[in-house]
């Protein structure tokens, strides 16, 4: 009877510590947080608004929303993140814009806030974590711009392409529209994109709208902004140059931690933009367009028995919502993983890029 | 009015008229800082090392302690109050410049720096209670990087430095200290047999005593006594011909220069080109490296936030000076050059540094031109290759000229018609 109850006992406690179970090892990659305009148009009432930190830099508001995008993760991961900060254990990597470097900044700030003896300042409850990246035209990782020859043609393929075409065809109006009222000539759907950042980021501050601009326009234009995003992993080929590589270094350092041939980083966070996050998705055939928030942010979590989970936080403190990946057939492990998603996986990318 | 009231009166007028003479701080136009981080553990203890348990110290091999960050809070402190006039203090990009090594010790040690010299204060506060903002600092990968962490690999340099240790004086140092490497090696565990070897060693027991570490009794012979001399040598080899210090800081230079130059010939009052204050996170041999390429390096191990600071003053549109300070202790005390002790003329300056001064491209070509005139010995085997090359040539064309002759004589052996066949 005895044994029987601790069977039950132990076989509960078991289940327990499954579902609570804890990764091995996690991805984080994020949008940075909210900032300053990078582009104008003539006929804009807020041309000559003062930003703080100037044009193309956070704002503070987006300052405390990375903030709060590591103390969000933290608390989600409680049981598995180490309490003190040990660089061997955590890397942060970023895209070479000053925006992602302070993102990166903060998100490791709250991430790790100081505890006990990492308190080097009591007038200053933070700690240096270093933010480490590559110059542009070698950052295939993040800011994904390496030059590539045989990707800038399939581009150029694509700009020209039937279903780019068709896009204009359907926004000529709306093109017009914006062209007329701006002052400024709307001719794609890149110029689209672009003028919906900047009007997103004036409604965001609380900066009025001109009259021509309503919710209708808006959601309208971050269709067009989204499916800006998407044609630059317009084909498979594409996906592979661009976020397949991410896929494919995320699961090389996942299979170096399950081997155990080398101390990889547990921790690993890349602080990118939101074609960072778009290109990683479309790999994934997660999404067909997408235009991700201001600190959004994609996790994929390994576990000892090496399945893989990803998880897309749609902004800083948006809801947590499980990505059930369509070509990793269940129990999605990196071998399955690396199965299913083998177009997509660069072997040797420079090569990949000759002509 | 009298005579002798005239003078009196310019002076009065002159004083009044420019208020904003040379002597006032506030014809400062640009400021480059280089400094070392702060403290951090050792980057590898010695073998028989009684502390090499990771469990002495606070944090992993090579990081920096918490010592080592309110230090460099400290040097960010100073530098506000040094330069309270000169730089705004709510942050913004076209004002500073950070820059730093790729190597977490230094990337921390600018964050900590920025926590001191840019506390955020009016718009810049984003979050009450916490008197840190983010700063962004740049890197690059070490090994790409020629101009700071100079680690850029260079074949040429590689070549000049292994033979400056086969020099005479060099060979002579190796000897003398025979028997100083034989006890190292003996008692540390593992093979000390040279100035650089020595001075790991020398900073890895330094690193223990400012940790109040009690260390080995075989160490009270040569520690610091015999060790120091030679360790304070080695941190003047990476640049101690100026060939070697071309390639070594000559990239450094050649951008400090052009930053100040180009500073220099925007008009007053116009909007910069370059932000005015730069700051270079990196390490004791960089700051070694750069004094000893401008003949100011006193020979020692520059302790922990020693810092150069080169000063650019532009108290007209045409002229301007530049003064140079190193601080490795609380005080920044002018560093003299040559025959210039302080306001030097910036083309005087750009003339000292242009035998070492070197671009990108051009630092890149010597690093792969080939070393042969510069040694006797390679002199004679270029010869000697010249003349075997020379005797070959003439062989060869003396067998095609015979073999030539031969297919020519049996070429009229043939039957004419039979090359039309």
């Amino acid at each position: 009877m005895l044994l029987l109850v601790l069977i039950v006992v132990f076989s509960l406690c078991n289940d327990l510590i499954q579902s609570e179970r804890n990764p091995k090892q996690i991805h984080v990659l994020f949008r940075h947080g909210e900032r300053s305009p990078t582009g104008t148009y003539p006929n804009d009432p807020h041309k000559g608004h003062k930003w703080e930190g100037g044009l193309g830099y956070l704002t503070n508001k987006g300052k405390s929303q990375m903030y709060s995008l590591g103390q969000n993760v933290r608390a989600h991961y409680e049981n598995f993140l180490p309490r003190y900060y040990w660089p061997a254990e955590v890397n942060f990597t970023s895209s070479q814009w000053d925006r992602c470097l302070m993102s990166a900044e903060l998100f490791g700030a709250g991430l790790f806030p100081p505890h006990d003896f990492q308190i080097w300042n009591s007038d200053v409850l933070w700690q240096p974590i270093p933010v480490h990246y590559l110059p542009r035209n070698l950052d295939n990782l993040v800011a994904m711009k390496t030059n590539c020859t045989k990707y800038d043609k399939q581009f150029i393929e694509v700009q020209n392409s039937a279903k780019v075409q068709q896009y204009n065809q359907d926004y000529a109006d709306l093109y017009n529209y914006l062209s007329q009222h701006t002052g400024k000539i709307i001719n794609n759907i890149e110029d689209v994109e672009s003028l919906f950042n900047t009007l997103e980021i004036y409604q965001l501050n609380n900066l009025s709208t001109p009259y021509w601009v309503n919710d209708t326009l808006m959601n309208e234009m971050k269709i067009i902004a989204a499916q800006n995003l998407a044609i630059y992993s317009e084909t498979e080929y594409m996906k592979k140059i661009k976020g397949g590589f991410f896929l494919k270094t995320i699961l090389d350092l996942m299979e170096t931690a399950l081997n155990g041939t080398k101390d990889v980083p547990t921790i690993n966070t890349y602080s990118g933009h939101d074609l960072t996050i778009v290109h990683v998705m479309r790999a994934l055939n997660l999404i067909d367009t997408l235009k991700p928030n201001f600190g959004a942010c994609l996790i994929f979590e390994l576990y000892e028995d090496s399945t893989i989970k990803v998880f897309y936080w749609d902004k800083w403190n948006g809801k947590i919502i499980e990505q059930i990946l369509p070509n990793c057939a269940s129990p999605c492990t990196v071998s399955n993983f690396i199965e299913g998603y083998k177009a997509v996986l660069p072997v040797n990318w420079a090569r990949e890029c000759e002509l | 009015m009298p005579k002798f009231f005239l003078p009196f009166l310019t002076t009065l007028l002159v004083i009044f008229a420019f208020p904003l003479c040379s002597c006032s701080p506030s014809d400062l136009d640009a400021v480059v800082v280089i400094f070392r981080h702060g403290d951090r553990t050792p980057i590898r203890p010695y073998e028989n090392d009684p502390y090499k348990n990771r469990s002495y110290w606070p944090v992993d091999w090579g990081m920096l302690t918490n010592v080592g960050k309110l230090r460099h809070y400290d040097l960010g402190q100073y530098f506000r109050q040094r330069y309270l006039d000169f730089l705004p203090t709510i942050y913004s990009e076209k004002d500073i410049y950070v820059r730093s090594t790729d190597v977490d010790r230094t990337l921390m040690s600018a964050e900590a720096n920025l926590a001191g010299l840019y506390p955020p204060v009016n718009t810049d506060i984003w979050k009450t209670g916490l008197a840190w903002q983010p700063i962004p600092i740049h890197s690059i990968p070490e090994k790409l990087d020629a101009v700071l962490a100079a680690k850029k690999p260079c074949k040429k340099y590689d070549i000049l430095l292994k033979k400056l240790f086969q020099n005479e004086y060099f060979r002579n140092v190796s000897h003398v200290n025979r028997d100083l490497y034989a006890y190292l090696t003996k008692y540390a565990g593992e093979s000390i047999d040279n100035i650089r070897h020595l001075e790991y060693l020398y900073n890895t027991l330094t690193i223990e005593t400012l940790n109040n570490y009690t260390l080995p009794n075989w160490t009270k012979t040569v520690f610091p006594s015999k060790m120091q001399k030679w360790a304070e040598l080695s941190f003047a080899t990476d640049t101690y011909t100026t060939e070697l210090a071309r390639l070594k800081t000559g990239p450094f230079f050649n951008e400090l220069i052009k930053y100040f130059t180009n500073r220099t010939v925007t008009p007053k009052g116009a909007r910069y080109h370059a932000p005015r204050f730069v700051i270079n996170s990196a390490h004791d041999t960089t700051i070694a490296n750069l004094l000893n390429s401008i003949g100011a390096f006193e020979y020692h191990c520059p302790p922990y936030t020693a810092t150069i600071i080169f000063e650019l003053h532009k108290p007209t549109d045409n002229t301007s000076y530049i003064n140079i300070f190193y601080k490795n202790t609380s005080e920044a005390v002018p560093i003299k050059l040559r025959n210039c002790e302080n306001n030097c003329d910036l083309k005087w300056f750009q003339n000292i540094l242009s035998p070492i001064s070197l671009n990108l491209d051009q630092w890149e070509t010597e690093c792969n031109s080939l070393i042969l005139f510069d040694n006797p010995l390679n002199l004679y085997i270029l010869l000697c290759a010249l003349l075997g090359a020379m005797g070959g040539i003439i062989g060869l064309i003396f067998i095609v000229r015979k073999n030539a002759q031969k297919s020519n004589a049996s070429m009229y052996t043939q039957l004419p018609d039979e090359e039309y066949a």
